[in-house]
C-alpha cells in the first residue's frame, strides 16, 4: 500500500511560495528515484504513491537552490534497524508500533504509553518498567514472572481475574489436560446450582490425603450416585453411632448406644416396616 | 642711434643684430631614436584601427575612425577589404528569422517559412502553412526531439523535422525562451507568461499572470542573475530590463532602465555579460555594474547611418548587432573584451536580423536585406580572414580616419600621406582621399583625390605635388578596392601622415646700450623695468615706433647687480625677441 506525503511550503527569501519547483522522492537505502512532483501555487508539493517499507528522501530543486527533506517519515516511520544502547525515554506515546527485530539491551522507560503494540518476537532480558499500562497484549512466546500487589489480571470480561485476593472464576471452568494436553477433566465451579469437580470418563477421581480426608455437609446425607462403597482396603468401617432410631429408610444402618438395642447395630427392615437389630453372636 | 623699449627711448651703440628665430624646435630623444624625433617634419601614424568606429577628430593618435564601410578594421596594422556580402537566392518578403534546425538553415517571415538548400542555391518552402507576422522563433530539445518552434502573437507552431509542422498553442504567444526545461512565451497582450511541462516541450502550456510597471514587452531571453547566478527569464520592455522570476511568478526591473521606449528591440545574456539595446545604444551589465556598450558612444554613428538595436547575437567573442530604422541600415561588431565597433555591411534596405551558422565552412554570418536573405563569410577559426583559405572579400570598401586635430589653431603643411602595404597592385588598390578644414564627408564629390597606390611595401602620395598643402584640420578617407578575383585584398599594414607646423616666424635683435655719465642710472632703470614688467613692451629698432613697433621680452641683459656696479659707465649688450610672429 502506497503512502502520500505533502512537503512543507518552499519560499524564496522574500517569502513568496516557489511554484514549479521540481521535486522528487528518493528511496534513503538505494537512491533509487520514487516519484516526482512539482510544487503547486503553495509551495507544496504532493508525493501519492511513496512505498511503505522504505525510508524516503526529499529532493527540491528551483533555479541554482536545491533543499533536502531527509527521511519524511521519520514521525511515523517503521523502525528497520534500531540499536539503542541506552535509551530514557521520559515520555513516549507510540500510537501504532511495528518492531520486526529490535534489541535494546537496557532501556528505561519511566512513562509509556503504549496503546496497541504488536511484537512479534521479542526478548527483554531486564526491563524495568515501573508504570506501564498496555491496552493490547498479543505475545506468542512471553515469559513473565510478576507479583500482583495492586490490579488484577483479567480474561473473559472479567470473568477470569488473578489478583492479590487469589483467582476468582465467574461462570467459567478449570480445565485440566494431561501431558499431551487431552481434557481429563474440569472444575466446573457453579454448575446447576452445584460446585463441581469433575472428572472424564475412564479419569478416577482420586482424594488423597496421608491424614483424613473428611466429606463434611450440612445436608442430611451424602450421595455416592453409582458403584460401590469398597472399603476392602481399609482396616476397618466406623458406622454412624446414634442413640436412637433415625427416620426410617430401606437399607439404613447405625450403632446404637442407648435402650433396648445398646450395644446392637440397628437395620430399617422395609419389608417388616420396623427396625431390627442384627444379633450377637 | 636709438632704440624704444618699453616707451623709453634708450641710445645704442654699434649695429642692431636681427634674426629670425624658428619657433618649432627639433626634438632628439635621450634614448631611442623615435618618430617625433625627427628634424624636418611630424608624423601622424595610424596602424591599429581596434579601438573602433565613432571619434570624429582627435587631437592624439588612438586606435580609433570614424567610420568605415566595407574593410575590416578588427586586426592590428591590417586592414582588408570587408567580406563579400553574397544574396542567397530571392526570399521574397523580410525575414524576421534566421536559424539554424535540424542541419539546416532556416528562416521565416512573413506567411513564409523557408528553408536553404545547398544543392541549389535557393530557399525552399519548408512550411507551407507558416504564420502570418512571425514574431520570434527558436530550436530548442527535450527528451523525445528537437523542435523549430515559430510563434506569432496569436499560434505557436513547431515541426521535429522541418517538413512536418503541426500547431503547438493558440495561446497569443508572442515571444519565446526556454528555461528550466520548459519551453517559456510571453502572450501578446504581454500579460501573461506560458510555459510547457517540465520536459515536455510540445505539452499541454499552462500560465500565469504578471504584473509590473511596463505596457510593452519586446523581446524574451534567458540568461542568469548577475548578482547571485540564479538562473532567470529576462524580460525586455518598454521600460527597462525586468527579470521573471519563474518560480515564484512575479517579475522586477533591474538595474537596466530607460526612458520609455518600444525602440529597446533586443537583449541576450552573453559571455557572463548582459547586452541590452536601449534603442540606439547598448547598456551592458557585468556584475552590477552598467556601463554604455552601444555605437552610439562618443561621436556615434554617422546621420544617416544612425537607428535602433533590432537584433543582436553572440559569437564566441564577437557581439554582432544590426542597427536599423534609419536611412541605411548596419551591422555592426564587437570584441567582447578589446575595441569597439566595427561595421560589417551597411544597406539602404531593413537589416533587422543576423544569424550565425557554423554549418558552413568558414562560418556563414546570414541576415535580411529588404526582401533579400544575404550572408558573409564569417570564420569562426579566427578574426583574421587573411588566414582563411578561400575567404572572399568586398568589392571595395572606405575607411574614414578621425579628422587630424593637432594644435589645430597652428597653421601646418600637410606634405604627404605614406603606407607600409602588402599585395598592392593595379588589381589590389588603394586610393587616398583629403578634405582640408572642414568635417568628415560621406559624400565622394567633397574628398580630393590622390594618386592610388598599387605597390608594395611603401607608397607615398605627395600632397600640393610635393609642395604641401596648409591645413589647420586634415581628413583622410582611404579607399580600398580589388578587380573581380574575390580572394584577393590590398593591405594596409599603417598610414603615415607627415606634416610640418608652420607658426608665424618670431624675431629677436641683439643691440649695445650705452649707459655713459649721469644718464646710466635712468636708463638702467628703464632697463630693469622692461624686463620686469608683467606684460609684453613695445620695441622699435628704428627709434620710432611710429615706423615700427613690435612686442617683445628681454631675452637678455646684464643682472640687476653687475649693472648697478658699474652704473656709472658701461656699455652693455640686450637681446630681445618677439614671443608670436604675424
Amino acid at each position: 500500500m502506497a503512502r502520500s506525503y505533502t512537503t512543507r511550503a518552499f519560499v524564496d527569501d522574500k517569502g513568496l511560495p516557489l511554484i514549479n519547483a521540481w521535486c522528487r522522492a528518493f528511496n534513503a537505502s538505494t537512491s533509487a528515484l520514487i516519484e516526482t512532483q512539482y510544487t503547486g501555487s503553495t509551495g507544496t508539493a504532493t508525493f501519492t504513491t511513496l512505498p511503505e517499507d522504505v525510508n524516503v528522501n526529499i529532493c527540491c530543486v528551483w533555479g541554482t537552490k536545491v533543499v533536502w527533506l531527509y527521511n519524511i517519515f521519520s514521525a511515523t516511520q517503521d523502525l528497520l534497524y534500531l540499536s539503542v544502547t541506552e535509551a530514557i525515554i521520559s515520555n513516549l506515546a507510540v500510537t501504532a508500533a511495528k518492531i520486526a527485530n529490535a534489541t535494546i539491551t537496557n532501556a528505561q522507560i519511566a512513562n509509556a504509553t503504549i496503546t496497541n503494540a504488536q511484537i512479534a518476537n521479542a526478548t527483554i532480558l531486564d526491563a524495568n518498567i515501573s508504570t506501564c499500562s498496555i491496552g493490547k497484549l498479543t505475545a506468542g512466546n512471553l515469559a513473565v514472572t510478576f507479583t500482583i500487589t495492586t490490579g488484577s489480571l483479567s480474561a473473559s470480561s472479567g470473568t477470569v481475574t488473578i489478583d492479590s485476593n487469589g483467582l476468582t472464576i465467574k461462570g467459567q471452568k478449570a480445565i485440566f489436560r494431561d501431558a499431551s494436553g487431552n481434557v481429563k477433566g474440569y472444575l466446573l465451579g457453579i454448575f446447576a446450582g452445584a460446585f463441581n469437580l469433575l472428572a472424564n470418563p475412564g479419569v478416577a477421581l482420586v482424594l488423597t490425603s496421608t491424614s483424613r480426608v473428611v466429606i463434611s455437609s450440612d445436608e442430611t446425607e451424602t450421595q455416592f450416585l453409582a458403584g460401590g462403597l469398597n472399603a476392602t482396603w481399609a482396616s476397618h468401617l466406623d458406622l454412624p453411632i446414634r442413640s436412637s432410631d433415625p427416620t426410617a429408610t430401606e437399607g439404613r444402618t447405625y450403632y446404637c448406644t442407648s435402650g433396648t438395642a445398646n450395644g446392637y447395630i440397628r437395620y430399617y427392615d422395609a419389608n417388616a416396616g420396623a427396625w431390627k437389630n442384627i444379633a450377637r453372636v | 642711434m636709438y632704440i624704444v623699449l618699453n616707451d623709453k627711448r634708450i641710445e645704442v651703440t654699434g649695429e642692431i643684430i636681427e634674426q629670425q628665430v624658428a619657433p618649432f624646435n627639433p626634438q632628439v630623444g635621450a634614448g631611442g631614436i623615435e618618430f617625433i624625433d625627427s628634424a624636418t617634419h611630424q608624423i601622424e601614424e595610424f596602424r591599429d584601427f581596434r579601438g573602433g568606429l565613432g571619434i570624429e577628430t582627435q587631437e592624439k593618435p588612438s586606435d580609433r575612425f570614424y567610420w568605415s564601410d566595407g574593410t575590416e578594421t578588427t586586426k592590428e596594422g591590417y586592414l582588408t577589404l570587408g567580406p563579400l556580402v553574397t544574396t542567397a537566392g530571392a526570399f521574397g518578403v523580410q525575414p524576421v528569422k534566421i536559424l539554424d534546425f535540424n542541419s539546416g538553415t532556416y528562416a521565416f517571415g512573413n506567411s513564409v517559412g523557408k528553408k536553404w538548400n545547398t544543392g541549389t542555391s535557393a530557399w525552399d518552402t519548408a512550411d507551407s502553412g507558416a504564420l502570418a507576422g512571425p514574431t520570434d522563433a527558436l530550436v530548442v530539445t527535450d527528451a523525445t526531439a528537437t523542435y523549430l518552434v515559430v510563434c506569432n502573437g496569436s499560434d505557436v507552431r513547431y515541426s521535429s523535422n522541418g517538413t512536418s509542422w503541426s500547431s503547438l498553442s493558440t495561446e497569443n504567444v508572442k515571444y519565446l525562451t526556454v528555461f528550466d526545461k520548459r519551453l517559456i512565451g510571453i502572450d501578446a497582450a504581454y500579460k501573461k507568461m506560458w510555459y510547457s511541462p517540465r520536459e515536455d516541450i510540445d505539452g499541454t502550456l499552462s500560465s500565469f499572470n504578471l504584473t509590473g510597471d511596463y505596457s510593452t514587452v519586446t523581446d524574451l531571453f534567458t540568461g542568469r542573475l548577475l548578482t547571485s547566478d540564479e538562473p532567470c527569464i529576462y524580460m525586455l520592455t518598454d521600460n527597462g530590463l525586468f527579470v521573471v522570476d519563474f518560480y515564484t511568478q512575479t517579475c522586477y526591473q533591474t538595474d537596466i532602465r530607460y526612458p520609455s521606449t518600444t525602440n529597446a528591440k533586443v537583449g541576450m545574456f552573453w559571455n557572463s555579460d548582459l547586452l541590452v539595446g536601449t534603442g540606439s545604444g547598448i547598456s551592458r551589465m557585468s556584475g552590477r555594474t552598467v556601463t554604455p556598450w552601444g555605437p552610439d558612444q562618443n561621436d556615434g554613428l554617422p546621420t544617416n547611418y544612425q537607428g535602433y538595436i533590432y537584433d543582436m547575437v553572440g559569437l564566441s567573442h564577437w557581439a554582432i548587432i544590426t542597427v536599423a530604422g534609419g536611412t541605411n541600415d548596419s551591422i555592426l561588431k564587437r570584441h567582447e573584451s578589446y575595441g569597439g565597433w566595427h561595421q560589417i555591411y551597411s544597406s539602404s534596405s531593413a537589416v533587422e536580423c543576423v544569424s550565425w551558422s557554423p554549418l558552413y565552412s568558414p562560418g556563414r554570418l546570414w541576415f535580411g536585406d529588404g526582401t533579400n536573405i544575404k550572408y558573409i563569410q564569417f570564420p569562426d577559426k579566427t578574426h583574421n580572414p587573411t588566414k582563411v583559405s578561400g575567404y572572399t572579400y568586398a568589392a571595395s570598401g572606405d575607411i574614414y580616419l578621425p579628422v587630424m586635430s593637432k594644435l589645430s589653431s597652428m597653421p601646418k603643411v600637410m606634405v604627404s600621406i605614406e603606407a607600409v602595404t602588402k599585395s598592392l597592385t593595379s588589381a589590389t588598390k588603394v586610393t587616398p582621399y583629403y578634405i582640408v578644414n572642414d568635417d568628415i564627408s560621406l559624400t565622394g564629390a567633397d574628398w580630393t583625390m590622390m594618386d592610388a597606390w598599387e605597390s608594395s611595401p611603401n607608397v607615398k602620395s605627395e600632397f600640393g605635388s610635393g609642395l604641401g598643402i596648409s591645413f589647420y584640420e586634415m581628413c583622410i578617407r582611404l579607399h580600398l578596392e580589388r578587380t573581380s578575383t574575390t580572394t584577393i585584398t590590398p593591405i594596409i599594414k599603417s598610414i603615415a601622415l607627415k606634416y610640418l607646423p608652420l607658426p608665424a616666424t618670431v624675431t629677436s635683435w641683439t643691440f649695445v646700450v650705452e649707459a655713459l655719465g649721469r644718464k646710466a642710472p635712468q636708463i638702467i632703470s628703464d632697463l630693469a623695468n622692461a624686463r620686469d614688467a608683467s606684460t609684453l613692451v613695445n620695441f622699435s629698432p628704428d627709434g620710432d615706433i611710429k615706423a615700427s613697433e613690435h612686442f617683445v621680452r628681454i631675452v637678455t641683459m646684464p643682472a640687476k647687480r653687475w649693472l648697478d656696479r658699474y652704473a656709472a659707465e658701461k656699455q652693455f649688450q640686450v637681446t630681445v625677441s618677439e614671443v608670436i610672429g604675424g
